[in-house]
């Protein structure tokens, strides 16, 4: 019997097929309370970040007074003839030209005392030491320093959404049985991983350009100017992302149950690895083929001038040496890429295996 | 020609082997009731047959495409409702249709006459705008028929179609797939509903431990019914005479005496040797209240079968 019913249709394309997944995943991310609350969550912690500081009693920028315990120049000042008196002066974050002596209730000309910068020390011609000595300057935070302490945050934020859009992607599908209805389609596993992928990807972006963009709003408001590295810092940002979603998905290949994988990635990401990275780093070894560790480079690549070297430092009295690693960020990149194509490759396989037999 | 064609099929979980050596051929515009009892292997070769899961080894074909190793272009044609499957519980109705459309190749005008038609057929038009993950499980199972009609496929794979409605849904349901038979659908439909099967099926698979025990047309399978059953209502406590009686007549094998104003008649034969049946125990005079054939012809054929193989 022939069936004259049926209408042949083309089945449409891989790629069309990718848009077509990706834009119901994202439909669900929109509906979803995890959305809402990742928001509330950068809400949260950027006014926590910003507003704290200043509320605590540490502006960004203002003016400061302090007084300065002025004694006779030492010996390794010598060099220095015209001089017969110093203070030690941190004066951080000092504007330019705003700094201001008086001694004794009168301004000190700016021709008998000199700013010392490499040594936050200011010298004096006269013999100040039974005078009441006051530098006043105005003091801006420095916008690198800024965004570092935003940045902070903004690793954990990837791991939030990591967990929240990519950990439990793939095993949802058949613990809340959608498989059944999604699998007997005409559509390749493969194509449904890269669809549901870049939907958490996309999702992830969102969230983190927010972020950046908001800390790049709020430096420009207070200190006037940006630091001039967050592109980099924001593709490294995209480069751990990358990584660590290809990490929480291989996580949800892998295990049977949407809470386990979402439990697993949050704590491998945000506990498990960095205490891997301090056990490194109490131990002498930099843990540079870490995951969590190379993702660092999107926070220290902003201070990408003056990038920090490691460092180690003895503690007094008990032999014990504590060791300060940084990303080298080159290598950094190289390793995020491994993380994220291994591991995406590896849940393709899994995923393309895993059967639906509950 | 073969539409379905199930060549050698074996799967094993671990070292229970759930579908063993099995072969089957539906031909086109034919409908399909796959039955066996719980365990015996159904859902494991319908899972098969809509890449849910993969052979042990043999070869499944749709189409003439092998869907263990093209399952793209062997489901294109495939419309399928897999044990109750559950819905995306943020999407509606009719943007799940849209989404499994788009993936099927339809195009925007096509979705929706078909969305509109399908959710008027499974009468969830009012619904069609709410959120699924408020549905109630018949109200599912509705949208998952609607889902696999959708793109109007040459095959429906359907396992227990019916499974989680109430009874009036059993019957719309049913009067669905009658339709969709009339209109030249292959249907391959796994179910426990022997009555169910026996009205709308042409055809009869049966399976037990993995193996195909039966493969016939439901017509001549009743047709090979030997042992009937018959129930008899009396108006009076029939006398062991009368008993005697009827256990004489040509054909009986056994009469039972299940209550005192009861009895059932074993007999084998034609049913339509019934006539011959009563007109004789009228004439042991018994005051017959009541003569009904026990069950249907499949349901005896299936306790044959099941226990046959056991």
């Amino acid at each position: 019997m022939t069936n004259d019913r049926t209408i042949k249709r083309e089945i449409p394309k891989n790629l069309e097929q990718v848009f077509t997944v990706t834009k119901y995943e994202l439909l669900k991310y929109l509906r979803s309370k995890r959305l809402i609350g990742t928001i509330l969550i950068i809400a949260l912690i950027l006014s926590l970040i910003y507003i704290l500081p200043p509320a605590l009693g540490n502006p960004y920028t203002g003016e400061r007074e302090d007084a300065l315990q002025v004694s006779l120049k030492p010996e390794f000042l010598a060099f220095y003839t015209e001089f017969q008196s110093y203070a030690n002066f941190s004066g951080g974050n000092l504007v330019e030209g705003t700094l201001i002596i008086t001694v004794n209730g009168g301004e000190l000309p700016s021709s008998e005392w000199f700013l010392l910068e490499e040594f936050s020390l200011i010298l004096f011609e006269e013999n100040l030491t039974l005078s009441s000595v006051v530098a006043t300057y105005e003091f801006t935070t420095d916008t690198t320093s800024f965004g570092l302490n935003f940045l902070s945050f903004a690793e954990i934020l990837i791991i939030i959404c990591v967990t929240f859009f990519g950990a439990d992607a793939l095993v949802s599908e058949f613990q809340n049985r959608t498989a059944y209805l999604l699998f007997p389609n005409p559509i390749k596993k493969e194509v449904m991983f890269v669809g549901k992928f870049l939907a958490s990807f996309i999702a992830s972006v969102a969230m983190i350009s927010i972020y950046y963009f908001v800390t790049i709003i709020l430096s420009f408001v207070t200190l006037g100017e940006v630091a001039k590295h967050y592109p980099i810092s924001f593709g490294f940002a995209m480069l751990f992302l990358l990584a660590a979603l290809a990490l929480a998905y291989f996580i949800s290949s892998l295990l049977k149950g949407s809470t386990g994988a979402i439990v697993l990635t949050f704590f491998l990401l945000l506990m498990i690895l960095p205490i891997i990275e301090g056990v490194g780093a109490a131990s002498g070894v930099k843990m540079g083929p870490l995951l969590t560790f190379a993702g660092h480079s999107m926070i220290y690549s902003l201070s990408l001038d003056d990038y920090p070297a490691d460092t180690v430092t003895e503690m007094p009295g008990g032999g014990f040496t504590f060791h300060q690693f940084y990303p080298e960020l080159g290598l950094s990149a190289i390793i995020l890429a491994i993380y994220a194509i291994v591991f995406a490759a590896i849940s393709i396989f899994l995923f393309k295996r895993k059967e639906l037999t509950m | 020609m073969e539409i379905i064609h199930v060549e050698s099929l074996t799967r094993d979980f671990g070292s229970f082997r759930a579908v063993d050596n099995l072969s089957l051929d539906v031909r086109n515009g034919t409908m399909v009731g796959f039955l066996g009892p719980n365990g015996a292997g159904k859902t494991t070769t319908i899972k098969i047959l809509t890449n849910l899961i993969s052979a042990t080894s043999g070869k499944a074909y749709l189409n003439g495409i092998d869907v263990t190793t093209r399952p793209k272009k062997a489901l294109a044609e495939v419309g399928s409702v897999v044990e109750t499957p559950e819905f995306y519980p943020y999407l509606t109705p009719i943007e799940t249709l849209t989404y499994l459309g788009r993936l099927r190749g339809m195009n925007s005008s096509d979705i929706n006459r078909r969305s509109s038609e399908l959710l008027a057929t499974v009468k969830l038009e009012d619904w069609k705008d709410k959120r699924i993950g408020k549905f109630s499980k018949g109200m599912k199972q509705r949208l998952a028929i609607a889902q696999a009609l959708l793109h109007e496929p040459e095959i429906l794979i359907l396992d227990e179609p019916t499974t989680g409605l109430d009874p009036r849904g059993m019957v719309e349901v049913r009067e669905i797939l009658k339709s969709l038979k009339e209109r030249g659908y292959t249907i391959f439909m796994s179910s426990h509903l022997l009555p169910e099967v026996q009205e709308i099926c042409d055809y009869v698979a049966m399976i037990d431990h993995g193996k195909l025990i039966l493969y016939d047309s439901v017509d001549k399978l009743a047709s090979m019914v030997k042992m009937n059953i018959i129930e008899v209502d009396l108006a009076e406590v029939p006398s062991e005479e009368s008993l005697n009686q009827i256990s004489k007549i040509k054909d009986v094998r056994n009469v039972q005496h299940v209550v005192p104003l009861r009895i059932d008649i074993e007999y084998i034969g034609d049913p339509n040797l019934r006539y011959s049946l009563l007109k004789e125990l009228l004439a042991t005079n018994l005051k017959v209240i009541s003569f009904t054939p026990q069950g249907l012809a499949l349901e005896n054929i299936y306790m044959q079968m099941i226990q046959d193989s056991r």
